[in-house]
């Protein structure tokens, strides 16, 4: 191990590469994983009364349009 | 067991539903966009709900678009709707009407990608990347600059889509912003 930081921001570029060519099924799989550990982290939903959080949705166009 | 169907998490089943719907013919068409669009091209990052842009039909005898019938589809089929969501298999899902020129365009010309034998329609690279340098929040500068560095990512096409759709002096100050050293 060593501090070079331009070989450790390589080898994360490198990381996310091969992450990101990995089957989309796998990726997907992750994504639901992620999204099992934010359920446990936050607590799932009621029927009644939803826990999870609301992002505002983007607004999809050029902003002052 | 419509609670049990709607908190297993698996987004397969949430494009599985989606397809079904289309088949149905609750939408014309659709596609996926946002975060979970991405990662058909990226590498996958935490996200709170799925982005599916759709067409919608209007309702008989009105020229009135509504996402109600989508809704009441979704939920004889096990969905549970919270507010502007709908949950699906775990998933808040958005159901999103295209709100200008290029997502319209994004929506036309969306790509079929096989997700193990599931169909699914999203968005091409290129326009995902020209919607979030028009959308412009930091995750989606941040998204941005990951497409720029996927290899499949064809740059000459999205120039062509900036042009098309007045971004480019927006693709200018992203540039001088983050490109250049």
């Amino acid at each position: 191990m060593n501090f070079d930081l331009p070989a450790i921001l390589e080898s994360k570029r490198l990381a996310r590469q091969r992450l990101a060519e990995r089957p989309i099924g796998e990726k997907l799989r992750l994504l639901d994983a992620l999204r099992e550990r934010e359920l446990t982290l936050r607590g799932r939903p009621q029927p009644a009364k939803s826990n999870h959080l609301h992002e505002p949705s983007p607004p999809y166009q050029t902003p002052g349009t | 067991m419509p609670f049990a169907y709607a908190f297993a998490v698996d987004i397969k089943t949430v494009i599985a539903t989606i397809n079904q719907m289309q088949a149905d013919g609750v939408v014309e068409n659709y596609a996926i966009g946002g975060a979970v669009g991405a990662t058909f091209y990226l590498e996958p990052v935490a996200t709170l709900d799925v982005d599916i842009f759709v067409t919608f039909r209007p309702l008989p005898g009105s020229l009135l678009l509504s996402p109600g019938s989508i809704f009441e589809y979704l939920k004889t089929h096990g969905g549970i709707v919270e507010g502007e969501y709908i949950l699906i298999a775990g998933w808040p899902v958005q159901f999103l009407p295209p709100t200008g020129l290029l997502v319209e365009e994004a929506l036309r010309e969306a790509v079929i990608k096989d997700v193990e034998g599931t169909p699914a329609r999203v968005f091409t690279a290129e326009h995902l990347a020209a919607i979030a340098l028009q959308t412009g929040r930091a995750k989606d500068k941040a998204r941005l600059l990951q497409f720029l560095e996927a290899s499949s990512f064809d740059l000459a096409v999205f120039q062509m889509i900036l042009a098309r759709h007045g971004l480019i002096e927006a693709w200018r100050k992203f540039e001088q912003q983050f490109l250049q050293d």
